[in-house]
């Protein structure tokens, strides 16, 4: 099954995983790398290499889910993994990372999970306006 | 043109590309570090970090020099990005027409630094740096981001005395 490994700024990786149990129930292999106010680059890379190394160890397939390209938990995955033959997601959100828990279990195919984690991620980003919504229906009984 | 000239020793990251390549409209980023240029992996890792609307370079500070005096005639917002102020005083021995400005942003808290602000820590040579740097009638302030209040190198040199 697929590993999920989840690095972001600050407590968000935590609070991210707290919301996919809140839906899905407890996770297994599902790993959080908060990034904190002190720590580097370095430190972080080796702490996420240290994660993918148990991986890479059994064969399993693994992905790193960052929260925004360009930034230093990704640039630390970048880093940390540059060794290895995996994938990095960019722009974690709810709707990606429940995406990846729901269709690990039965899809073996890693570029249709990463591709279809990104797929839901961007779908579920809109903006809605209030009074549009509730107007609509207004407007056909009129 | 270089718009700003920086120091912040965890280089392109959130803070960056979010908040300082939008205020100042960056179009192309020129990253100065020996360490990070001479690392095959973090030199890939730096120039993934940029968009297509912001690319990354990272050089040497001798590869630097070319490159960094085509960004001063080009018409492109260019951010040229340091780890250290040291780097700077060096680039501007070799380059005098550098803008009068340095930067100074983000420096994590390592042993032997001081911290000027909150979330910017210099180690004495970095300090010793500025001051040259203060001489040469170059203005140095600390401010991670330009909404936060600026701090000038003058309100807290006696720290470094």
């Amino acid at each position: 099954m697929l590993g999920i490994i989840v690095a972001t700024h600050s407590n968000l990786a935590r609070g991210l995983r707290e919301a996919v149990e809140m839906i899905d129930g407890p996770q297994e292999y599902f790993d959080v790398v908060p990034f904190c106010e002190g720590e580097d680059i370095t430190f972080l890379a080796e702490r996420i290499r240290t994660i993918a190394a148990a991986y890479e160890e059994h064969g399993e397939p693994y992905v790193v889910v960052t929260d925004m390209f360009g930034a230093t938990p990704f640039n630390a995955a970048l880093a940390g993994l540059s060794a290895y033959n995996t994938g990095i997601l960019a722009g974690a959100n709810l709707s990606m990372l429940m995406e990846l828990v729901t269709q690990r279990q039965s899809c073996n195919d890693y570029k249709e999970l990463l591709n279809g984690a990104v797929d839901a991620a961007l779908q579920n980003i809109c903006s809605v306006m209030v009074r549009d919504v509730f107007s609509a229906g207004k407007e056909e009984e009129v | 043109m270089i718009v700003l000239a920086r120091c912040d020793d965890r280089l392109i990251h959130g803070q960056c590309m979010t908040v300082i390549v939008q205020e100042y409209d960056i179009r192309s980023i020129i990253i100065v570090d020996n360490e990070t240029a001479e690392n095959p992996i973090l030199r890939v890792v730096f120039e993934t970090a940029g968009t297509n609307s912001a690319p990354v370079a990272v050089c040497t500070a001798f590869e630097a020099l070319s490159r960094i005096s085509e960004a001063m005639i080009s018409p492109v917002n260019v951010l040229l990005l340091m780890k250290s102020p040291e780097t700077y005083l060096r680039l501007l021995g070799d380059l005098p027409g550098l803008p009068k400005e340095l930067n100074i942003g983000p420096m994590s808290k390592r042993p032997g630094t001081i911290s000027v602000t909150r979330a910017i820590h210099l180690l004495p040579k970095e300090a010793e740096a500025v001051h040259r740097m203060d001489e040469m009638g170059i203005r140095v302030y600390f401010r991670q981001v330009p909404t936060e209040k600026t701090v000038e190198w003058a309100q807290i040199q006696k720290k470094f005395e």
